[in-house]
């Protein structure tokens, strides 16, 4: 079943927090919608990283007067080589932060270089926000605002980024408005994840109402799910093209939206109060919203779901491995027997039970259908679930399970 | 959580879910066998049969109880801390059936040479403890984490042998308990710093130096100090009695008060 594209996209413009419901339109080609993004910075983190630090003692060829002291000096990795890394010096016991903003080994000349932690932070971490970082790529220069936090307990200075910025655009897509932004994977460098880019980063995809809601990109809401140039989403399936080209060098997205003729399969959905679905599958990455009963998906093979269920305000989210690895779903497109996913809620509070020698032992478990895992979204930790065991009718034990 | 009622058992749990599901969850049925006194025996006759040996048929051998039912009452309060470190009660427990038996044998684990006593020390304290352990593990020792707590636990018995080895050293053989005290403290937190740190530092190196050093010297100084608390009950014992005062010196290799056996030749009549 194909149905054509019905688009309209309102570019991204640069809105404060909260957004602007007005903006430049884009008039669409023929298939194609193409959503400008723009940069926005929020209040809160939408995605951490580490900071992989490199000391060195050597001092740098021009830095500020500082005090020996409670001095950490050092390089901050990031990307896969040494054009994006910045050098810095952190003088602990006066709470500053100065960053080579401009990579020449002079930390005399970055105005915007020198952050103070304001505060009357410990020696051994301290945290130094708004700072506004740029880095080389391919896509061209990327702008990241952040919130730094350095420690240093005696051994290796470490440290983590908290980003606060993306880059963000309004779509419509068949009569629904859509929030759709990109935040970038920033490697740091030496270990782990040495890229800076978009397309191993995450999509930020979310109706346009829920623009002015927090989000990120760790917290199981599953307004952003990871980059991918194939996605189905609103009931159609769409090909996602990122442009990042420009004529200054700067990163100015844009996301091509074009509609794909799809096969599509019938997936049969056992639970309820589903809000949002991520099914990573080998032809397209479904995201379905609200999904009840007997929906239409890509034929394919699909893994790993995602979840997150609400009801009445309260939302919780599938644990991180949900199915055993090998488990997969099949969709055909025949048209014959749908393919089913035992997946959602209701919630049952549950126990694993072992014996441990002399201890019974006692895992809280949280199921909803097929057996899978949750955790509630906003898990008040002053109210730990309880236990109560019985022999027969009489209570003979009764106790609250420990976080952990 | 212990239990001491067997047979079918339903579990329930609960928690607060709002409109995502019932509050309380369906029993879970677990069938509880309740597990033989009989190993939870072992220790305690173990020790009763140590009493019989001829240099402890003394009244005050008996005494022993005190220092072991102190520490095993400590392992039965109300949990003082969480859940997930409850294992280390296990090896308390396990450890003072060691030292008590290591101090009922101190006659015969003495040697000339102080590095010899270590050798006999060692090797008695960490099979007494072991037995101990395994009795209280049920039927559960061969599994992965009791396992681990056994190598925590021989851990302690060498930390233990090795500061009443050093210790005895340091204070020049001769017995002095306010001094004696002191330094067993320090040694066994010396011993587990450094029994502790190659692991940490391999725990450094694979992190990339992410971990804090406060990470390894809080919880090491911890452990160090509550193998001292468990020692600390033996010492109390044998300053306050002769019989076990002279124990200790013999595990610490220091001098004896039996009067020194004069040649004959010396005696005049």
């Amino acid at each position: 079943m194909f149905r054509a594209a019905i688009l309209t996209v309102f570019a991204g413009v640069a809105m404060l927090s909260g957004g602007s419901d007005f903006g430049p339109v884009v008039s669409p080609t023929k298939d194609t919608v193409t959503a400008t993004l723009s940069y926005q910075e929020t209040g809160q983190s939408v995605i951490n990283w580490s900071l992989y630090v490199t000391p060195q003692t050597t001092p740098f060829k021009k830095e500020p007067p500082v005090s020996p002291s409670h001095l950490v000096r050092g390089v901050l990795n990031f990307g896969d080589g040494p054009s994006n890394a910045i050098p810095f010096l952190w003088q602990r016991d006066a709470g500053k932060l100065f960053l080579d903003l401009n990579r020449n080994q002079d930390l005399t000349d970055d105005p915007a270089g020198a952050f103070s932690t304001g505060l009357r932070a410990p020696l051994s971490y301290q945290t130094f926000t708004n700072v506004h970082l740029a880095f080389n790529t391919a896509q061209g220069r990327i702008q990241v605002s952040a919130d730094l936090n350095f420690w240093d307990y005696g051994d290796r200075p470490g440290g983590s980024m908290s980003v606060r910025s993306y880059w963000q655009g309004k779509v419509t897509l068949q009569g629904q408005d859509w929030q759709v932004g990109v935040i970038p994977t920033i490697g740091s460098g030496i270990k782990g994840n040495k890229n800076i880019s978009i397309e191993t980063g995450h999509l930020l995809l979310r109706p346009w109402e829920n623009r002015e809601q927090a989000f990120n990109a760790y917290g199981g809401s599953l307004d952003t799910v990871p980059f991918s140039q194939k996605l189905f989403f609103g009931g159609h399936a769409y090909q996602l093209n990122l442009q990042t080209g420009s004529a200054d060098g700067e990163f100015r997205p844009a996301l091509d939206f074009l509609e794909q003729p799809a096969a599509l399969g019938d997936l049969k959905i056992t639970g309820k109060y589903i809000k949002r679905l991520m099914l990573p599958g080998n032809n397209y990455l479904a995201i379905l919203d609200h999904p009840a009963g007997t929906v239409k998906v890509p034929a394919g093979n699909y893994k790993q779901p995602s979840v997150l269920l609400e009801k009445g305000g309260i939302e919780a989210s599938s644990t991180a491995d949900p199915w055993q690895s090998d488990t997969k779903i099949v969709v055909t497109a025949d048209g014959k027997v749908p393919a089913v996913l035992d997946l959602g809620g209701p919630l049952t509070n549950s126990v694993a039970v072992a014996r441990h020698g002399r201890d019974l032992r006692l895992d809280y478990r949280l199921i909803g259908a097929g057996g899978v895992t949750y955790q509630l979204v906003a898990q008040d930790r002053s109210q730990p679930p309880e236990f109560a065991v019985y022999r027969g009718d009489k209570q003979i034990a009764s106790g609250k399970f420990e976080f952990g | 959580m212990p239990l001491t009622a067997g047979g079918p058992l339903k579990i329930v749990t609960s928690s607060d879910l709002g409109p995502l599901g019932f509050k309380d969850g369906s029993p879970v049925a677990f069938t509880w066998v309740l597990p033989s006194i009989a190993p939870l025996l072992l220790p305690w006759l173990v020790i009763l049969g140590l009493l019989a040996l001829k240099p402890n048929r003394r009244p005050a051998a008996w005494l022993i109880w005190l220092p072991l039912t102190a520490v095993m009452a400590l392992t039965l309060l109300p949990p003082i801390m969480p859940a997930s470190a409850s294992f280390l009660l296990d090896a308390i427990a396990a450890l003072a059936f060691g030292l008590a038996a290591v101090w009922l044998l101190s006659n015969y684990l003495r040697r000339a040479h102080r590095l010899l006593t270590f050798f006999c020390v060692l090797p008695t304290l960490a099979a007494f403890s072991a037995l101990a352990f395994v009795a209280r593990q049920g039927g559960s020792w061969l599994e992965v984490e009791t396992l681990q707590i056994g190598i925590f636990l021989a851990v302690g018995a060498l930390a233990s042998t090795i500061a009443l080895s050093l210790g005895g050293w340091i204070c020049r053989s001769r017995y002095r308990p306010l001094g004696i005290y002191p330094w067993l403290f320090a040694l066994l937190a010396m011993a587990w710093l450094l029994m502790s740190a190659p692991f940490f530092l391999f725990a450094v190196l694979a992190s990339g130096g992410q971990i804090p050093w406060s990470e390894f010297f809080t919880p090491v100084l911890a452990v160090a100090a509550g193998n001292f608390v468990l020692l600390f009950p033996f010492l109390i014992l044998s300053s306050s009695c002769a019989f076990f005062r002279e124990r200790l010196k013999a595990l610490l290799n220091v001098k004896l008060d039996i009067p020194p056996q004069l040649p004959a030749t010396s005696l005049k009549t």
